[in-house]
């Protein structure tokens, strides 16, 4: 009923369990199991029996690093991912985490699940397990071995993912996976789509995808790397124009937090798995990440002493 | 000591008599202006606007004129003379004579009810004749004092005013009286007059020809507020002009037809009148008949060119008559001498640029002080090369037009100059008098009450916007109380009206509709902090720059756009907080930057006003330049004659530390509180200094041009300063035939600018050549002879009766060429004169060549945070009133630095320089910025992307609160940081975001 | 109006840093040089100070073009802030046309304190760009015409 990767599970348990013992954390942020088929949960572990819960497999699709604000004066474990890793390198580096305040445990990643998607050909409720690899997801389930493309199983950023191993770890859970070779641009697939529009047929896009946009700010909240206290964007819940849902307010919104995204975002689209309206936000910070990287030669979560491309300049420019 | 009434009494309060006075009192000194006319002014308030720049000329006075009225340390006594002085320097005894002007100063509003009453009429001296005022009259609308004067000449007594003046302020009992001063210094600032061409060149039918005026008639022309509101009219008809001329030298450059000098300011105001004339009327044909064309001044050559551009016709010829047509037209008779042709052309005003003379007072008042006059009048230095700005009597100083014509930087320069020797000469004086701030209202909580004041700026608002519209619009927006609509709010009067309705509508805003915030705003947050409304609860709608002047043929949308910018600054103004500033001391040590003659007397004036003062100097020995040049002009002197005695000065003075072949290596910290890193070229030490102001007297190089004019082909080519060493080291041999080549490298498509010394640099060279060489043949390749400072004319006259060079002019498109064959030297020139190709072989080839700014000027402009332009001369922070300062707060600059100067121009602007710089050291303190950027801790995440980007070095971040932390005194202001904070925790004082978002959302109904 | 024409009228928004553009428009001013009366200006310290939120409220606020400006590079007063302004409006040029809003409606220029001809010049250009254009609309309410 629920997937299980008991290996690399155990071997976690026991490595935060060690974590304990020896005083070097506080609490260790991983996953658990869900309610639901194929969905785990954030977990916060503070004693050994809480870690016993842990799990680690391909359905722990959440970026953790942006509760890792909560535990600021603790010693704190967390279990990153290889795309979570660059959030942390951003936090790092905007002195939103101290670099020896966290144990970093990093788990190289095959790819994850969307159980949305997997929903389409397998009932979730019957998978046991899932093992993926690079060419195939592979479910075993009550009516045996299903094998899948990774095209009709993973998010779609696991499909051109550059980094399945963090770079930045204290220790890394399992064997470092190899990157598999991806076109330059693979990973700004969607923008580079809109790209080809004219400007109108641009607008004509947002216009009708932002219409269903509710200023809910669901993913403003789930971004690891937005840590303001309060959102300059975001207007107040009493503000008419949020009740509106004023066309040049939304736009506004979704347009400003792209270029305060630029040169921060890491590309983990956590934001548009929130969405519940589905508006395609990993094409604007696909955008966003990929302006960074044309105008100013820059790549956020890379590196913890590289200096924000919008606090610097060039020579003159 | 102590019974001296003032420090120091100024004569005449024009604008260097001003600027001496603020430079004085803000230095703490007590200062008492003595001005003869009824307002303060002087001819620089006549002018419309003023070249190169075009600054409207009132709108840069006035405020200087209110600030002046206003200012703590500083009494006016204006209507007045001096009478007698006596004592010497340090103790002065003074008598004034106040001539009564029957009205109580106290109770007079300036409301001009008595003149409308007033049934006399008066010729306008303020308008040049050409208007008529009234008996009981105020000179010009932005007057300062701004009270009415009877002109007792002309009152025939029938009580008019006294009946109309609601204010009771017609005092005709009121005596004429004497006042007595005692003051340690005398600055005389008593400008100049322009002649009367009515004897001398009476050819020209001035006087006679209703349609013959004076230039200084044409700018009250040009000027709104003129005789004819602007419109250029021509007196005998009052029709439009369709063809101008313009005569220059009318009374200059002559000894027999009126003066001998040359009066140095008429080509480029004839050229600015001609230019501002086809600017509005591109139909008028503007013709300017010309000698030489001196456009000497930084960017005049530029400015020159580009009237020309525009359409200006120069004729270079004087024209020999004229006389009046039938239909009162003009007829002038002239040789254009580039052609050869004479001619005869119709003209429907000519306008004579007429001589600078003395002011026609300076006779007596030289003999009252007991100081020497040339032989025409204008006051006289003791030494005029190496002590610019002292008269021939201890204590007593000169600034401006009252020594010779000068232009207005110069005169700012100098009245500067003279009021540092001022302070000086009173070593014995100690403490300073403060400026006391009239109480703050409390405004925290209240709801905004804002006033919006129109200005119609006389018609250069009023005439392309309906100013009534506007400020009837203005009374319904939100939170205003009060809408008034004013002449010129500027004006003493006005000032006093918005004051009174702050008061009587307890206003807590304030928007003032007018002109630019920045040549205006601190005019009116002065108003406001004397009404006891903070000055940052001020905002000012800029309709004059960005309505009316610039939307001058759409007066209804210029009326719509106006509206939109009063209503943005309504709602900006309702978000306004008072702010204040800290005070923060600063170290009274000066630096001064180059050890040239600039640097020089910089350092001596600053240590002789008891300032502690470093002089960093490259080479190994002091002198610059001036140890290369072999003599000065136009007094002939050994360079070394001059340098010696300064440099002993300097090594000897206690207050003085010299660093030679040393360089400034670091500049941190701000105004008052520099840290400067000197290291030294010999040992690679480098030595940490604290310093209050830096002044940079960097000079200038000459440009390297190897390869043209055969420059570097042939050791008898050589530069000017080459030129220099060689004759004082004696080595220059006998050179049968010598060229000198001026304006190589300038003055051409390459290079527009004029150098300004060139040309009497290489006058002067004939007379040094033809003394090694009396036989020599002397030639000079010239474009214009620019022989414009004091005595230069002079000096000039007489080289050429003494020299004898064949004098050949050229113009850029046809340059002259050198060509080396073997050891011999050819040099062809086209002569426009003789309009003809001339060969000379010569064996000495003089280039005057182009010049720049020193060679590390873009390194230490980077240090200072100032700006220099593309030939690396510093950019001044004002072309006309403050060329001595740079935007940089605490940062100075002087003599070639700036551009080339002669040595008498750079010692003023060195002494100026010094002047400035002693302001906040003798004050002891300065103030910060108010509109420094500031965090809100509890939105503060502490990401830190704020100090990285921080010029200053002014952002930190507090570990312990995890928020960002602001320097004050080290921001300067930006805004850098508060846009790059994602969170807006960050945020700039008067120009946060809930202030521009309230613009933003107003910008349109 | 019954005289009035109805060509579409641009409205413009100006940001202008202080020392160099703003003076620069004044500058215009002191020398009558005429320009079309679309633009409306904010006068701020540097162009530093200036965020691309300013740019977006003024588009939410119905205009149709921003012009942002600030000293020549090299010249500000403040050493280095029209950089920033630099790299910010680059990347704001690129997301302003991802999301469907042309480029052209953005304009950073620098003008110096002494090129009042180039302020009239580039806001004459600007408002003949945007004419050319055509009216943003982003606003669901447009305030009145």
């Amino acid at each position: 009923m629920t997937v299980v990767n008991d290996q690399l599970t155990l071997i976690l348990r026991e490595k935060v369990h060690t974590l304990f013992a020896e005083g070097v954390a506080d609490v260790f942020i991983g996953y658990r199991h869900g309610g639901k088929p194929l969905r785990v949960q954030p977990h916060v572990a503070r004693s050994a029996a809480d870690a016993d819960q842990l799990v680690w497999n391909p359905t722990c699709i959440n970026n953790l690093t942006s509760t890792l604000h909560k535990f600021a004066d603790m010693r704190v474990g967390i279990l990153v991912k290889g795309c979570d890793s660059r959030a942390l390198v951003e936090l790092i580096k905007l002195r939103q985490v101290r670099r020896d305040g966290v144990y970093i445990i990093g788990a190289p990643c095959p790819g994850i699940v969307d159980h949305e998607l997997i929903a389409r050909s397998v009932d979730p409720a019957t998978i046991t397990d899932i093992f993926v690899e690079e060419a195939q997801v592979m479910l075993t389930t009550d009516a045996g071995e299903i094998t899948l493309d990774p095209a009709d199983a993973l998010y779609a950023k696991c499909l051109t993912c550059a980094q399945p191993t963090p770079d930045l770890y204290d220790e890394l859970l399992g064997d470092p996976i190899a990157v598999h070779p991806i076109p330059l641009d693979a990973r700004f697939n969607a923008a580079i789509e809109l790209e080809q529009l004219s400007v109108a047929e641009r607008f004509a896009f947002w216009d009708e995808q932002l219409n269903k946009c509710t200023l809910c700010y669901a993913c403003q909240a789930v971004c690891p790397v937005c840590f303001c206290t309060a959102c300059a964007l975001a207007l107040p819940r009493n503000d008419p124009k949020r009740k509106n849902r004023d066309r040049e307010s939304v736009f506004s919104f979704h347009l400003m937090r792209a270029y305060h995204m630029t040169g921060r975002c890491i590309g983990c689209y956590e934001c548009e798995r929130v969405c519940p309206v589905d508006i395609p936000l990993s094409a604007i910070f696909q955008k966003a990440e990929k302006e960074s990287r044309d105008l100013f030669g820059y790549k956020a979560g890379s590196d913890v002493a590289a200096v924000p491309p919008l606090s610097t300049f060039g020579d003159k420019t | 000591m102590d019974q001296r009434t003032h420090d120091v009494l100024i004569i005449g309060g024009g604008i260097s008599g001003m600027q001496a006075a603020l430079n004085l009192g803000d230095k703490g000194y007590k200062v008492v202006v003595v001005d003869k006319q009824a307002s303060i002014g002087g001819t620089m308030v006549k002018l419309d606007k003023t070249f190169p720049t075009n600054d409207c000329s009132i709108c840069i006075a006035a405020p200087k004129m209110v600030e002046l009225a206003r200012h703590p340390n500083i009494d006016l006594l204006t209507y007045a003379q001096v009478e007698q002085v006596s004592g010497t320097a340090g103790n002065f005894q003074i008598s004034i004579w106040r001539r009564t002007n029957y009205v109580d100063p106290e109770k007079c509003t300036g409301c001009g009810d008595c003149a409308n009453v007033c049934p006399v009429d008066v010729v306008d001296t303020f308008n040049a004749g050409m208007a008529k005022r009234k008996a009981i009259y105020i000179q010009f609308p932005q007057a300062v004092p701004s009270v009415y004067t009877i002109d007792f000449k002309h009152c025939t007594g029938c009580g008019s005013c006294d009946r109309a003046c609601m204010a009771k302020a017609i005092l005709f009992l009121k005596p004429s009286r004497e006042t007595r001063l005692t003051v340690g210094s005398i600055i005389v600032a008593t400008g100049f007059d322009v002649l009367e061409p009515v004897e001398m060149r009476k050819e020209y039918g001035y006087g006679k020809y209703a349609n013959v005026i004076t230039a200084l008639q044409y700018e009250r022309i040009l000027s709104a507020s003129g005789p004819t509101a602007g419109k250029i009219l021509r007196p005998s008809d009052g029709k439009q002009p369709e063809r101008i001329a313009w005569i220059q030298c009318v009374g200059s450059r002559s000894a027999q037809n009126g003066n001998p000098y040359c009066s140095k300011i008429c080509c480029m105001y004839a050229t600015k009148e001609a230019a501002i004339t086809i600017d509005s009327h591109p139909d008028i044909d503007a013709a300017i008949f010309y000698m030489d064309l001196r456009a000497y001044g930084k960017d005049f050559q530029q400015y020159y060119r580009q009237a020309e551009r525009n359409g200006v016709r120069y004729i270079r010829g004087r024209p020999s008559s004229v006389y009046e047509n039938a239909d009162r037209s003009l007829t002038l008779v002239y040789e254009n001498t580039l052609t050869g042709e004479a001619h005869e052309e119709v003209f429907d005003m000519v306008v004579l640029s007429t001589s600078v003379v003395p002011s026609p007072d300076s006779r007596r008042l030289a003999n009252v002080l007991g100081v020497a006059i040339d032989e025409h009048g204008f006051f006289v230095q003791q030494d005029m090369l190496r002590d610019p700005l002292k008269s021939t009597r201890d204590g007593v100083f000169l600034a401006g037009g009252a020594q010779g014509p000068n232009d207005i930087p110069d005169s700012v320069a100098q009245a500067s100059g003279a009021a540092g020797r001022a302070a000086a000469a009173l070593r014995d004086r100690h403490g300073t008098v403060e400026r006391k701030q009239a109480p703050e209202k409390e405004i925290d909580g209240d709801a905004p009450r804002t006033g919006v004041f129109v200005c119609s700026c006389g018609k250069n608002i009023g005439g392309y916007v309906d100013v009534a519209d506007v400020t009837e619009y203005a009374r319904g927006l939100p939170n205003v109380i009060f809408a008034g609509e004013y002449l010129f709010a500027c004006s003493e009067d006005a000032q006093r009206r918005i004051k009174e309705a702050i008061q009587v509508y307890d206003l807590n805003r304030v928007v003032v509709a007018a002109c630019s915030p920045i040549t205006h705003g601190g005019v009116f947050q002065q108003t406001c902090e004397e009404a006891g409304i903070n000055q940052n609860l001020f905002d000012m709608a800029n309709i004059r720059n960005q309505c009316s002047w610039v939307h001058s043929h759409d007066r209804n949308r210029a009326t719509t756009k106006s509206r939109d910018l009063v209503r943005m600054s309504v709602a900006k103004s309702a978000h306004l907080r008072p702010l204040s500033n800290r005070e923060i001391g600063v170290t009274r040590a000066c630096l001064i930057i180059g050890g040239g003659i600039a640097g020089i007397k910089a350092a001596l004036t600053t240590a002789e006003m008891g300032i502690d003062t470093y002089l960093v100097e490259r080479e190994a020995v002091l002198g610059g330049k001036l140890r290369d040049l072999y003599t000065l002009y136009p007094a002939d002197i050994p360079a070394g004659e001059a340098l010696g005695p300064l440099v002993s000065a300097v090594e000897r003075h206690e207050r003085i530390r010299v660093f030679v072949n040393s360089e400034v290596r670091t500049v941190d910290g701000y105004i008052g509180n520099f840290q400067v890193e000197v290291q030294s070229r010999a040992s690679g030490l480098t030595e940490r200094l604290d310093i209050g102001a830096i002044i940079v007297a960097t000079g200038f190089q000459e440009v390297d041009f190897g390869g043209r004019y055969g420059y570097g082909e042939h050791p008898n080519i050589i530069s000017q300063l080459e030129l220099e060493q060689r004759l004082r080291a004696g080595t220059l041999g006998n050179p049968r035939t010598a060229v000198i080549l001026n304006c190589a490298g300038s003055m051409d498509a390459s290079n527009p600018s004029c150098c300004r010394i060139g040309c009497g640099v290489s006058v002067k060279n004939m007379r040094r050549i033809h003394e090694v060489a009396p036989n020599a043949r002397m030639f000079l390749l010239y474009q214009d002879l620019r022989m414009f400072g004091k005595q230069q004319e002079e000096y000039f006259a007489e080289t050429v009766r003494q020299v004898q060079p064949y004098l050949i002019r050229y113009v850029a498109d046809r340059p002259p060429s050198v060509r080396v064959r073997g050891d011999r030297i050819f040099v062809t020139v086209f002569d426009v004169l003789l309009r003809d190709y001339v060969e000379v072989e010569a064996d000495l080839v003089v280039l005057t060549t182009a010049m720049r700014g020193d060679a590390r000027t873009p390194q230490l402009k980077q240090m200072l945070k100032v700006a220099a332009n593309s030939e690396d001369f510093y950019n001044e922070a004002h072309a006309k009133i403050r060329p001595l300062d740079f935007a940089t707060d605490g940062v100075y600059l002087c003599g070639s630095a700036h551009y080339p100067k002669s040595v008498p121009d750079t010692i003023a602007q060195a002494e100026g320089a010094a002047s400035r710089a002693a302001i906040p050291l003798l004050r002891g303190k300065v103030s910060t910025e108010p509109i420094i950027a500031e965090i809100d801790a509890t939105h503060c995440a502490g990401c830190g992307i704020c100090v990285t980007l921080c010029p200053y070095g002014a952002i930190s971040i507090n570990a312990e609160r995890s928020a960002a932390v602001i320097t004050d005194v080290m921001c300067k202001g930006c805004g850098t940081c508060v846009a790059a904070c994602p969170s807006g925790a960050a945020q700039q004082r008067n120009f946060t975001d809930q202030q521009l978002f309230a613009m933003i959302e107003t910008a349109w109904d | 109006m019954a005289d009035m024409d109805d060509t579409f009228q641009p409205r413009i928004m100006g940001f202008l840093c202080s020392w160099c553009s703003y003076s620069g428009a004044d500058t215009a001013g002191v020398s009558r040089m005429q320009y079309p009366p679309n633009i409306r200006i904010i006068r701020v310290m540097c162009s530093g100070r200036i965020e691309p939120l300013h740019v977006m409220k003024a588009f939410e606020q119905g205009a149709d073009g921003v012009l942002v400006s600030g000293c020549h590079p090299g010249d500000c007063h403040y050493a280095t802030g029209n950089y920033y302004t630099q790299r910010r409006f680059a990347v704001m040029r690129q997301l302003l046309d991802f999301f469907g809003i042309d480029q052209r409606r953005l304009k950073l220029t620098w003008v110096s304190a002494s090129e009042g001809a180039r302020f009239a010049d580039i806001v004459t250009a600007m408002t003949e760009e945007i004419r050319m254009v055509g009216p943003l609309n982003l606003r669901a309410n447009p305030k009145g015409v």
